[in-house]
């Protein structure tokens, strides 16, 4: 045997032994576990580490290949011992290591980007040649709800909101909160979702500025604010109550989201120049503002990742072979009883 | 007497007592006494060390540090327990350095210097603790007299046992690997230096192994593109909610601390015998039969320390809420844009170590804010909410605080770091009267609290 051959041969000897195997999946628990004392925040620098450092990188695939060379090693002894064995036990292990490496490859190569989309606009991530056209938000909001409900959990959604994206040369997709939805390379899935009241700035009759203004004042309780670029003013915004009543005894606000209610503040400064509703035209100084039909938008996260189906699969694949020995073992006895046994 | 200095002296007394007696057995009963000499030459060394660091002032290794050492050490007891098994069931895990163990010399060594590291670090804790108890009770000779107390009536008390029982039937209970478990469980159990706030290591595990796994738990989140948001945990929140739970990740963490001890069960009850070299088949199962009883008979400290584990899992109650001090906001005032609060006065002192909780309404809106001392004396001001989470607040326990919607521990020495499960932090001006902030800064940062900014602001 030629040396190179041989000093081959030796190492992978070495790597598809059992004994590494301990040592380095010991190795990682020690490192793990120290650094987790003493930096506390050790699972953070662990994820950052396999995504950056080139040495956690090194021995994190030394560990994958160590682990799929056993694997294979121990299969072959297993094939021996019965099929059965083997599909269960192949399924289990076979399942974490596909995991581990799903893990690794998702860290690794991971990128992401966050949208903010209403209809008519394009999502088209950063890496992506490909445009997408929000063709259709449906918030899929109650028409109206009571904020005593939102506190006893039953929430302002009648569904989950739904994006409809198009593209001229491949369709239409529907997007939802979860399961992300593949879109060619990537993944998509909503966010986070808000409400956009169009607006109106006007001098007299003169329209300054108009358009959607996305605000995150849902659920009720929130306020938020924004500015126009040019003028000195800051308006606060949160929903109001379309009408208030008592049930049984308690004060309950019910807020209307065909045609939602909403108070403003307009700031200048410290100074409160005025306070009110601007679907009935809120003036201050020289200028008003006035709330026209609203819109929705959507926070969508585009995510590239080739490590999200290996996890899955190694999560599925473990499932399997751990359902698979539990079956084995209640209906053909655990190795230590069959050997008895015999 | 100080009662508490007395059970903090009993507590290290009995658990030298008890390493004493169960090494003592195992040598006993492996024909090998003479190897407990290097034992009592490393107990004598940690007394004079001891007695020598009483005047050393307390802050030459912190209580931070010393803490960290003892985990460290039942994680690497622990951790080595694993690897003996290993070596116990036939895999030769040093390859050709197996011999060294045989050597006699090197086991002696092994014996002096893992009992200098072993009691090390407990005793260090121990005296700094009651150092500060004594400044407490105004009594360091009481303090110290009590302690000293404790400790020579635990050791007269396994005297005792030992003279009256002679128990080194109990050295047949252990091999290697079971004496490495047994140790990281004195070190398990007994491995507290916070006096009767904390007499076990099992918080701080508990801390530590549900923090990983909560950091695990939102990695596959993240991962999987699961979302988290306020808004939508109406619909996914609540299968989701589940996983991040304190009954899941404390369950969750006590199976992962109970691993390697069912490795151990696994080992004395299901693991195949070696087929023994006799030609005589009655002989054979003789000796398969002894082999058998002496796995199960090893097996028993396993499951003494299983029942231990739970059952200290379960009375320390994991990070429930309902444990955690969370103290009433004191309302406070913006005077000139400018909220101030006083470092010191006669209802709080904020460089007690302790977390304090301060509300302020503006436009009928209750904020909460968050002060609490760091490790290195600065004093660290947070809104009373986080980036990711519904803005519930925070309260303590021991050096951590506990996030009370996900129940993430944070370390208090990470306090005023921005991102995470982290209070989000206020720019603040601290001298020795008082701390002030601005109430722009307050305002802005709760905004973004309110309307879900904060979360886009960890991208």
């Amino acid at each position: 045997m030629k040396p190179a051959a041989r000093i081959i041969r030796g190492l992978l000897n070495t790597l598809s032994s059992k004994v590494f195997l301990i040592w380095i999946v010991g190795g990682w628990i020690t490192y793990y576990v120290l650094s987790a004392i003493w930096i506390e925040e050790a699972f953070a620098y662990f994820v950052l580490g396999i995504g950056k450092n080139i040495l956690i990188q090194f021995m994190f695939v030394l560990f994958l290949l160590c682990g799929y060379l056993n694997l294979i090693r121990v299969s072959k002894d297993m094939l021996k011992k019965g099929i059965t064995k083997l599909i269960s036990w192949v399924l289990f292990s076979a399942g974490i290591m596909v995991f581990c490496t799903g893990f690794f490859v998702s860290l690794a190569s991971r990128q992401s980007e966050w949208i903010l989309a209403g209809e008519g606009h394009v999502v088209r991530p950063k890496w992506s040649s490909q445009e997408l056209i929000v063709s259709h938000v449906d918030a899929g909001l109650k028409e109206s709800f009571l904020d005593s409900g939102i506190e006893a959990g039953l929430g302002i959604f009648q569904y989950e909101p739904i994006l409809t994206v198009s593209n001229a040369e491949s369709g239409s997709y529907a997007i939802g909160a979860f399961p992300p939805a593949r879109i060619g390379d990537t993944y998509y899935h909503i966010l986070n979702f808000g409400i956009a009241p169009g607006l109106r700035f006007s001098e007299g009759e003169n329209v300054l500025d108009e358009g959607y203004m996305p605000l995150r004042i849902l659920p009720p309780g929130n306020s938020d604010f924004f500015e126009i670029q040019g003028y000195p003013y800051r308006f606060s915004v949160s929903l109001k109550a379309w009408r208030a009543f008592q049930q049984a005894g308690v004060s309950v606000n019910e807020y209307n989201m065909k045609n939602p209610n909403y108070n403003v503040k307009v700031f200048r400064g410290e100074k409160v120049l005025a306070e009110g509703d601007p679907n009935d035209g809120l003036h201050f100084e020289a200028y008003s503002l006035r709330f026209v039909e609203p819109t929705f938008w959507i926070q969508v996260e585009a995510v590239k990742d080739q490590g999200v189906m290996i996890i899955i699969a190694g999560v599925l694949f473990t499932a399997l072979g751990f359902l698979s020995l539990l079956v084995r073992i209640a209906f053909f006895g655990s190795d230590y009883r069959r050997d008895k046994r015999q | 007497m100080i009662y508490e200095a007395f059970v903090v002296g009993f507590k290290e007394g009995f658990k030298v007592g008890l390493v004493w007696l169960v090494l003592y057995a195992y040598l006993n009963n492996n024909g090998k006494n003479h190897l407990i000499r290097p034992f009592y030459l490393g107990i004598t060394s940690i007394a004079i060390l001891s007695l020598l660091s009483i005047s050393f002032p307390s802050a030459c290794i912190t209580k931070e540090n010393l803490g960290n050492i003892i985990a460290a050490s039942f994680a690497v007891l622990l951790i080595s327990s694993g690897f003996a098994l290993f070596h116990a069931s036939g895999v030769r895990l040093f390859g050709s350095l197996s011999g060294i163990w045989i050597n006699e010399k090197v086991i002696q060594v092994i014996i002096f210097i893992g009992t200098l590291l072993f009691f090390f670090s407990d005793s260090m804790g121990t005296l700094v603790f009651l150092q500060d108890l004594s400044l407490m009770k105004e009594a360091l000779l009481g303090t110290f007299v009590s302690s000293a107390s404790g400790l020579i009536a635990a050791l007269v008390f396994f005297l005792v046992v030992f003279d009256r029982l002679r128990p080194l039937w109990i050295g047949s209970f252990f091999n290697v690997p079971q004496l490495l478990l047994f140790l990281a469980m004195v070190k398990l159990l007994g491995g507290g230096i916070k006096g009767f706030a904390e007499l076990s290591l099992i918080p701080a595990v508990q801390r530590g192994f549900m923090k990983f796994a909560h950091d695990l738990i939102h990695q596959m989140f993240v991962l999987l593109m699961i979302p988290d948001h306020m808004l939508l945990r109406t619909t996914l929140w609540n299968f989701i909610g589940f996983f991040f739970g304190p009954k899941f990740s404390s369950i969750v963490s006590l199976l992962i601390l109970l691993v390697l001890p069912m490795m151990f069960i696994r080992h004395s009850f299901f693991n195949p015998l070696p087929a023994p070299e006799a030609a005589n088949p009655a002989y054979k199962r003789k000796i398969v039969a002894l082999l058998m009883s002496d796995r199960r008979k090893k097996a028993l400290p396993i499951i003494v320390f299983i029942i231990l584990i739970v059952f200290a899992w379960f009375s320390q109650g994991g990070e429930s809420v309902t444990q955690l001090y969370n103290p009433k906001p004191k309302p406070v005032i913006a005077d000139k844009g400018i909220i101030m609060i006083p470092v010191k006065d006669p209802t709080m002192d904020l460089m007690d170590g302790r977390l304090h909780k301060f509300s302020l309404t503006e436009q009928g809106e209750e904020i909460r804010l968050i002060i609490i001392r760091k490790p290195d004396n600065t004093i660290s001001v947070c809104l009373d909410a986080c980036e990711i989470c519904a803005p519930e607040g925070y309260g303590q326990q021991g050096d951590h605080v506990i996030c009370i919607f996900c129940n993430t521990p944070i370390p208090v020495r990470t306090m005023g770091e921005p991102g995470g499960c982290n209070p989000i932090p206020l720019t603040a001006a601290t001298d020795e009267q008082f701390v002030k902030i601005e109430l722009d800064e307050i305002l802005r940062k709760w905004q973004f609290v309110k309307t879900g900014k904060s979360k886009e602001g960890i991208k």
